[in-house]
């Protein structure tokens, strides 16, 4: 076995780093999904009427519906009866400061490199941190408050703010959209609601961490964005979650809603448990993600780094509704091992001179396989629309695969669309050019991939563009093909 | 569903058809050649015919062909023949041999057989047939992956007629052959299976002409399936020249093995019909194998052309490119579908696809799906997609050479497709070709 390879089969049989159980009580409802869970969910959530209903109507379009077999990805049956649809930590009420929440869960927090407490002092960052499927804490609410932004729980908006909630929910996503977003509709517990008033531009990046902790409950995360008229917010969106031996479901619903000269720059970096090395475990992710460019000059940017999840099944896509409007969508998804990952982007171009950029990068290794699906839609009346998209896949050894299925519909002769993909691997001159100034193989291959991968890395913030090279690092060190 | 009813229709339209050719064969029934026409009906009933629910057929509405009733076609009447000059559908190409079917029969007197070089076999399907029963085989290789299996097998189970061709072992044939397929607008709207059999043995070398032409207008439903292995060191061309009546339907679906140093290679030029399905299924056998697609297509009115594609790099080494071009115009829609497939262990694998289409009006539609599917790390996969109208600063620059507009966009269409015609290596054909891609931008430029 040749150097090469040994790291490879060292650094490829890396324990999940991110693995560990907090043990506090849960609230937990019995294991399946009927109209009396949902109305259970309802109500334990002290839910007003038509919230229960929207729920039920999406539950009834959802029994009527299929699940979805198109995607390139491999996966026993799920029992959607199997699956406990409520887990809330027991709390006898919310903490008033991050001093009355339980020192396990921040301690949990604290492992995953995001410290609470070091918050509000050092990092500038506002979290609404999900465990499980209540909002526990909430940073830097009042600053944000006193500029008019609303950015709290799911649940908390719908107590407070209905009437901005019953008019945003599922304008963007309807509940029968695809058969996993009615699934979210009819049983999402909490998730984050931002809502950005006119002329005001979100002085820090917002943040959520979505933790997954009970075993056996499903995680279903609702997020809705609001960018009034010539408004600015970036969202940061982090996932990691304990190590399971069990599949756990992840069926998460994303809007965002964008008006006249508002941007919306949405930032996630999705490292849940993959599965152990022979594919057990891990996390099934299938999450609808969407953003509507409602308003003139208005602006959706999607930065995705998605390193975790035994299988992922994401495509967070940009309707250019408004004149002018622009889409983006930066991806890097790194599989290694049997995890799966089916992800891409769909610009749908209504509004005249629409822009979109997609850039893609996907890295496989180990057994893998790694597959981009995107849709370039350029509708009838939308003059002078544009659309650049690139993908490139690399390859890590011979026993992965990289896949490219871009679909291009275009029904409008001034529209210039053009795609691009490439597939290739690490060259061993590169290799070879590195070591020869001394540098390790190891090394060589993170600045490789790491350069591989700069276009999306340079798009998203700060914080996280740290991470994210980590994160690229742990997972693929030394797979050299 | 209102869709899959008119499937079930069809379905059951041709199973009636089906019953009626049994009847006929008074007591043949039980030979292996109708059990096998047998499994392929029986087959087809339980695949069922696509709908716009198929992935392979999301761009494309089989109901205009589903809902009109179509009938087996009959001989022609000897009148019609009279009439037909096969010179004149392509002038000037020198062939080794003709074979000339009208509404899918072999018309023996039209057809020129004479002369051929020693080691090659030319004939009609039939008479290949009767030396040879198996020659129709009810699943050819790749037809499981075929977005057209369905057609495929109807084909199976009702083909009679078409042309078969073997070069035997180093056995070279410089002028083309020509399959030129006629329809003669029959009053009723018929439908014809052609089979067509191409067999280049270990170091042969030949080119076939497949080229479908109207004498009249009239609605009638081509589906041919080709069928074509390519040995150790041969090489086959093949070119297909599509020019039916524009209220014609044409399924084809096309496949290919090449084996060790072989190559195939298909030039596709599409004008006519009114709604056009091209599967192209080329599977690489062995090492060092090259495969070349080529195709353009320039729809106008309301015309349909859908062009799906696999190349499945089974073996290591071995080169495949490809090229599609539309050019639309009217109210007409343009897909294409390719799929390069590089299996495990297919190192070194250099693999090369684009598709660009050039959209002349305002309601023509492109839907292109480029896709790579890759399970080797040693490899070179590259595919592009372009969809755009005229470049606005070439036309200024033709124009500020005092050339009217008119004719600069003629100039720059014409130069879009002559990158696909120059790849065509006869040269009376490619002079026929651009003369006939000519006219009908020409004569688009009129309608439009």
């Amino acid at each position: 076995m040749s150097s090469e390879a040994q790291d490879l089969e060292k650094l490829t049989s890396e324990e999940y780093k991110y693995g560990f159980v907090t043990h506090i009580e849960m609230d937990t409802v019995e294991k399946g999904l009927s109209e009396d869970v949902i109305r259970f969910i309802s109500a334990k959530k002290e839910e007003p009427e038509w919230l229960l209903e929207w729920r039920l109507k999406a539950f009834r379009l959802w029994q009527t519906m299929e699940e979805p077999d198109w995607a390139f990805v491999d996966y026993p049956p799920i029992d959607y009866q199997d699956i406990s649809y409520y887990s809330a930590p027991k709390m006898k009420e919310r903490p008033k400061s991050l001093d009355e929440v339980d020192p396990e869960l921040l301690d949990t927090y604290e492992k995953l490199g995001i410290p609470l407490k070091e918050q509000e002092m050092l990092a500038g960052v506002a979290v609404d941190a999900v465990f499980d499927s209540v909002s526990v804490a909430t940073t830097f609410k009042e600053k944000l408050s006193d500029m008019g932004i609303i950015f709290c729980s799911f649940s908390e908006a719908v107590k407070d703010y209905p009437d901005l909630v019953r008019k945003y929910l599922g304008s963007v996503v309807p509940q029968g959209d695809n058969f996993f977003s009615a699934l979210n509709s009819a049983v999402f517990t909490d998730g984050s609601f931002v809502y950005i008033p006119k002329g005001v531009r979100c002085p820090m990046e917002l943040s959520t961490y979505f933790r997954i902790n009970s075993l056996g409950t499903g995680q279903f995360e609702r997020t809705l964005i609001v960018a009034d008229e010539d408004s600015y917010v970036s969202y940061l969106e982090g996932c990691t979650a304990p190590i399971r031996d069990e599949n756990q479901l992840h069926a998460a619903v994303v809007e965002l809603v964008a008006h006249d000269n508002a941007q919306i720059k949405y930032s996630t970096v999705q490292n849940w448990y993959p599965g152990d090395k022979n594919g057990k475990g891990g996390i099934y992710n299938f999450v609808t993600k969407r953003g509507k460019c409602a308003g003139v000059n208005s602006k959706i940017s999607w930065t995705q780094v998605e390193t975790g999840s035994a299988i992922t099944w994401k495509y967070p896509s940009c309707i250019l509704q408004g004149d002018n409007s622009v889409g983006e969508f930066y991806s890097v998804a790194v599989t290694n091992n049997r995890q799966q990952a089916d992800t891409g982007t769909k610009m749908i171009h209504i509004g005249k001179n629409t822009r979109s950029t997609i850039i893609s990068k996907g890295i496989s290794a180990g057994y893998s396989s790694n597959t981009y699906r995107g849709l370039v839609k350029i509708m009838k009346n939308a003059d002078g629309a544009r659309n650049f998209s690139q993908c490139d896949s690399m390859l890590m050894g011979d026993t992965c695969g990289a896949h490219t299925f871009p679909y291009i519909e275009n029904h409008n002769d001034s529209a210039q669309m053009e795609h691009e993909a490439t597939t290739s691997k690490i060259g061993e001159d590169q290799i070879f050019y590195c070591n020869q100034r001394g540098i390790s193989t190891e090394d060589a291959v993170n600045m490789i991939v790491n350069g591989f991968c700069k276009e999306v890395f340079r798009e998203l913030p700060m914080e996280f563009a740290v991470e994210a090279q980590k994160l690229l690092g742990i997972s693929l060190e030394g797979s050299v093909g | 569903m209102n869709s899959s009813m008119k499937q079930q229709e069809a379905l059951q339209q041709f199973q009636t058809h089906f019953a009626a050719y049994e009847e006929r064969l008074n007591g043949n029934a039980g030979s292996p050649d109708h059990l096998r026409r047998k499994t392929a009906m029986q087959q087809l009933a339980d695949t069922g015919l696509p709908t716009l629910r198929d992935e392979d057929w999301r761009y494309t509405n089989l109901n205009p062909v589903l809902k009109t009733g179509f009938v087996p076609s009959t001989m022609p009447k000897k009148e019609v023949l009279t009439i037909v000059n096969t010179r004149e559908f392509l002038p000037d190409v020198q062939s080794a041999a003709r074979l000339v079917f009208v509404d899918g029969h072999f018309i023996a007197e039209l057809s020129q057989l004479t002369g051929l070089p020693q080691g090659c076999t030319i004939s009609s399907l039939s008479s290949a047939v009767a030396e040879t029963p198996e020659l129709i085989s009810t699943a050819p290789a790749g037809v499981t992956d075929s977005a057209v299996r369905q057609f495929t097998l109807l084909n199976s189970a009702f083909a009679e007629e078409g042309a078969y061709i073997r070069a035997a072992a180093g056995c070279i044939l410089e002028d083309p052959v020509h399959l030129l397929f006629l329809s003669s607008g029959a009053p009723q709207p018929c439908i014809h299976h052609p089979r067509i059999i191409l067999h280049a043995e270990k170091g042969s070398e030949f080119t076939v002409i497949e080229q479908y032409a109207a004498l009249e207008t009239g609605v009638h439903f081509t589906n041919t399936v080709v069928e074509s292995t390519v040995a150790e060191g041969a090489h086959l061309h093949h070119i297909k020249l599509q020019d039916e009546s524009s209220e014609a339907f044409h399924i084809s679906a096309t496949y290919a093995r090449v084996s060790r140093n072989a190559s195939y290679d298909n030039h596709y030029f599409g004008l006519g019909s009114r709604l056009v399905r091209n599967n192209i299924h080329a599977v690489f056998e062995d090492e060092q194998a090259e495969c070349t697609l080529n195709g353009l297509f320039l729809p106008r009115d309301s015309q349909h052309m859908d062009h799906h594609t696999v190349i499945d790099h089974a073996q290591p080494r071995c080169n495949s490119h490809e090229l599609y071009k539309g050019i639309l115009n009217g109210e007409s829609r343009g897909v294409f579908s390719g799929k390069i497939v590089v299996r495990k262990d297919a190192q070194q694998t250099d693999a090369r696809q684009a598709s660009n289409n050039l959209l002349l009006s305002e309601d023509a539609v492109v839907d292109t799906k480029p896709q790579l599917e890759i399970w080797a790390d040693d490899v070179k996969c590259t595919h592009g997609a372009t969809i755009g109208r005229m470049d606005d600063e070439a036309l200024f620059y033709l124009r500020s050479r005092g050339i009217a507009l008119a004719e600069a966009r003629n100039m720059l269409s014409q130069a879009f497709a002559s990158e696909l015609v120059s790849r065509v290596r006869n040269e009376a054909l490619r002079s026929h070709l651009d003369s006939l891609i000519q006219q009908r931008l020409e004569s688009s430029r009129k309608d439009g």
